[in-house]
């Protein structure tokens, strides 16, 4: 069972993904803030993240940089999440580390495939090199 | 009657000034183009014209009482009236020659011989021809000017013909009393002689009042001139004012709709998704007429969602915040993916989507996700006015533009309503959202998209027979709408330019500027240090760097102030500029001009890299040969 640490300060939005998360089969724990997250992405070692990106203080993208910098966390696959659909957005997310991005609304079926196959590439193990 | 300015008196002075400018005709035929072309001396040279022609008229009122009294008139009333007589060959040799300061000079000359001629042979030091002298530098300063050298010059002639004639009188030779009857009661002649006076004085007195009229008239109309140009400088001024605080009041409207677009997205995000999630039980559980109660939530939601983004897209272009990011794509394979997302909104009316394109069209660098929305928008629309018909999505390539067109068999538009189509609702009286089934922004923002494009939006329609929205935009689409400086630009500097050339340092931070100077001077730049935007700018100016490398982030002005300065002055415009920031503007840096853009820690290979494009050194391949050159 994949576990999935959704990081979120709003709390309808995280109540609402968790639940639907939860449905479709993963274990999901929470995190309200970017620090929380980067913490929480360390001590429970979850299998994939995801960040929404306007968090306040430290914004999305700073906490996935901190997760990418820290060695023990570094493979784990974040996926960001933001309201707004730039192509910027985007760029910025993947600069960051972000191995996927998408936009909130989210589409449920999409926001799965993205999961499953962030999750695929993380358990396929690291490349032979 | 005393206190009162007779009346006759105010038409005379009036009729004196005005006189002048309704010969202006005449005594520009005497100028030559060169001196009309300068409007000072436009002034003097009509000055001068109208001192030639009038004066001798005065002038010569003497040599004729002159005439009059002396019966047998000997040389020197001939000399008087041929000297006053030649003033009027002046005009015409201006015109010939166009040597307008030696005419000058030599009128002035003339002026004077004749005034100490007359004086010489009639009266002496109580002679009638006195009241002239003043008049010599007067005419002089209006005729050339009142500069250091025509006062020298005007002063000095003066002096000398003073000068001359006092030797010739210090040499012994006594002033010949010339008066009519040699001989006779020589008090009666004397007295003869003060009548020649009083009309020399009334004339001088005319002449130098005309002349001074008409230079008040000049001054006057000059100073009208310049109040005018004030007047029209401040009306530009608040013009200007008032054109920066409604694109303030403008931006500021964008900005509170884009916030509020963000902060109304949130909780609809929760609608939709609680929704969609109540959606999926109800289904499971097989409620049904739960089912369509939520699902009415569920797509009131989404209209609300598709609305608030709408309204954020368009607040967003209006406040010149959208920005483009060209792809590269197959056009025929692009058309495909949107018909295909879209085949489920267009068919839920029995509408048919049919595709009328080539299997390959050609590939075409466009921002994709925008012409996706501008054509998304297009096929909702005609899936949502066409019942049981066919929407048909076209496409084609021609001279560099891409044609994209949603034709549908629907119930058609209206001519006048076709005029509003593309008009935001808020624009468009008494319309409502809901009559036209949408957001009501749809095909304005589409059509805004298109714009940003490079391209626009056009429709065809007759009622009761279907629509067609025809897309057309470049297949190259550029960075941005907005005037794009070159992104790299090299700029050609003269060899002298390149043999070590300055670059300018412009950061607020010491230990960078330290940094950055060593980099730069190891590979024989010259670096010019400036600490803070301000002493930058300065140096800039002063110094004339080849390239600058500028930090952004600085306290007060930013380098984005420095950045706009540098761009928006003639001069430095062409000097790249290397910007230096902690974090990725890229797309800023580059639509406010800045030829490059490195981000923080400073790469030095990078900057020698970009500033041997900007600036080459001359002797660069000198670094490799090693030359005996220098000393």
């Amino acid at each position: 069972m994949a576990r999935i640490l959704l990081v979120e300060d709003n709390e309808f939005n995280r109540d609402m993904l968790g639940r639907r998360l939860q449905r479709s089969g993963f274990t999901v724990s929470f995190a309200v803030d970017g620090p929380q997250g980067v913490a929480l992405t360390e001590s429970e070692m979850p299998d994939l993240v995801l960040m929404d990106i306007a968090l306040g203080e430290m914004d999305g993208w700073e906490a996935t940089r901190l997760i990418k910098a820290n060695p023990k966390t570094s493979k784990i696959p974040v996926i960001a999440l933001t309201a707004h659909a730039l192509a910027a957005d985007r760029e910025t997310s993947v600069q960051a580390g972000c191995a996927e991005y998408d936009t909130k609304p989210v589409d449920m079926p999409r926001l799965l495939e993205k999961i499953r196959r962030c999750l695929g590439q993380a358990q396929s193990g690291p490349p032979a090199a | 009657m005393t206190g009162a300015i007779p009346p006759a008196l105010t038409r005379a002075t009036n009729w004196l000034m005005v006189l002048p400018t309704r010969i202006y005709p005449v005594l520009d035929w005497f100028i030559p183009a060169n001196i009309r072309r300068d409007n000072a001396a436009h002034q003097r040279a009509r000055m001068f014209l109208i001192s030639h022609v009038f004066g001798p008229f005065l002038g010569n009122t003497i040599t004729v009482y002159l005439y009059l009294l002396d019966p047998n008139p000997g040389i020197g009333v001939h000399v008087i009236a041929a000297s006053i007589t030649a003033f009027w060959l002046f005009p015409f040799l201006l015109r010939l020659t166009g040597w307008y300061n030696l005419l000058a000079v030599l009128s002035i000359q003339n002026l004077t011989f004749v005034v100490v001629w007359g004086c010489y042979h009639y009266g002496g030091v109580s002679s009638p021809f006195l009241p002239w002298i003043p008049a010599i530098p007067l005419l002089a300063f209006f005729y050339l000017g009142s500069g250091t050298w025509q006062r020298v010059l005007v002063l000095g002639q003066l002096g000398i013909n003073l000068f001359i004639i006092y030797a010739i009188y210090a040499q012994g030779v006594s002033f010949p009393v010339h008066v009519p009857y040699p001989g006779a009661n020589l008090d009666l002649e004397l007295q003869k002689l003060s009548g020649i006076g009083i009309i020399s004085t009334v004339c001088a007195a005319i002449y130098v009042s005309m002349m001074a009229l008409y230079y008040a008239n000049i001054v006057a109309s000059q100073s009208e001139l310049e109040r005018e140009v004030v007047l029209h400088l401040s009306t530009a001024r608040q013009l200007q004012a008032a054109k920066i605080e409604a694109d303030r009041a403008n931006q500021a409207k964008s900005e509170f709709l884009a916030k509020m677009s963000h902060e109304l997205r949130t909780p609809l995000n929760a609608v939709i998704g609680y929704s969609e999630m109540l959606l999926e039980d109800a289904k499971a559980k097989g409620r049904d007429s739960q089912r369509d109660d939520i699902a009415r939530i569920h797509s009131a939601g989404k209209h609300l969602l598709s609305l608030v983004s709408d309204v954020l897209d368009l607040s967003k272009i209006e406040a010149g915040k959208m920005e483009v990011y060209p792809e590269r794509v197959e056009l025929a394979d692009f058309l495909k993916d949107v018909a295909a997302g879209l085949e489920a909104a267009v068919s839920a009316n029995g509408n048919r989507l049919e595709l009328a394109f080539p299997p390959r069209l050609g590939v075409v660098e466009t921002d994709t996700a925008k012409l996706r929305q501008a054509l998304a928008s297009l096929l909702n629309n005609a899936g949502k006015f066409t019942r049981n018909g066919v929407v048909t999505l076209g496409g084609t390539i021609r001279d560099g533009w891409m044609e994209l067109s949603v034709r549908d068999t629907g119930m058609g538009i209206s001519p006048e309503k076709v005029v509003n189509l593309f008009q935001n609702f808020g624009e468009m009286p008494g319309a409502t959202a809901s009559k036209y089934g949408g957001t009501g922004l749809g095909l304005p923002l589409s059509q805004k998209l298109c714009n940003l494009l490079g391209g626009d939006i056009g429709v065809e329609s007759t009622i009761g027979k279907g629509a067609r929205f025809t897309i057309r935009v470049p297949t190259k689409c550029r960075q941005n709408d907005l005037p794009q400086p070159a992104p790299v630009n090299f700029p050609v500097r003269s060899p002298a330019d390149s043999a070590s050339p300055k670059v300018l340092l412009i950061d607020d931070d010491p230990a960078a500027l330290d940094l950055v100077q060593r980099m730069i001077a190891k590979e024989g730049y010259v670096p010019i240090r400036a600490q803070g935007a301000r002493e930058g700018l300065t140096l800039a100016w002063n110094d004339r760097p080849a390239a600058i490398v500028l930090d952004v982030e600085m306290p007060g002005l930013s380098g984005w102030d420095v950045l706009l300065t540098l761009k928006a002055d003639d001069e430095l415009r062409d000097c790249p500029v290397i910007l230096v920031t902690s974090n990725d503007d890229v797309h800023k840096s580059r639509l406010l001009g800045a030829s490059a853009h490195l981000v923080k820690p400073l790469d030095r290979e990078a900057l020698l890299f970009l500033l041997k494009q900007f600036c080459p050194i001359a002797g660069a391949a000198a670094k490799e040969q090693p030359v005996a050159l220098a000393s």
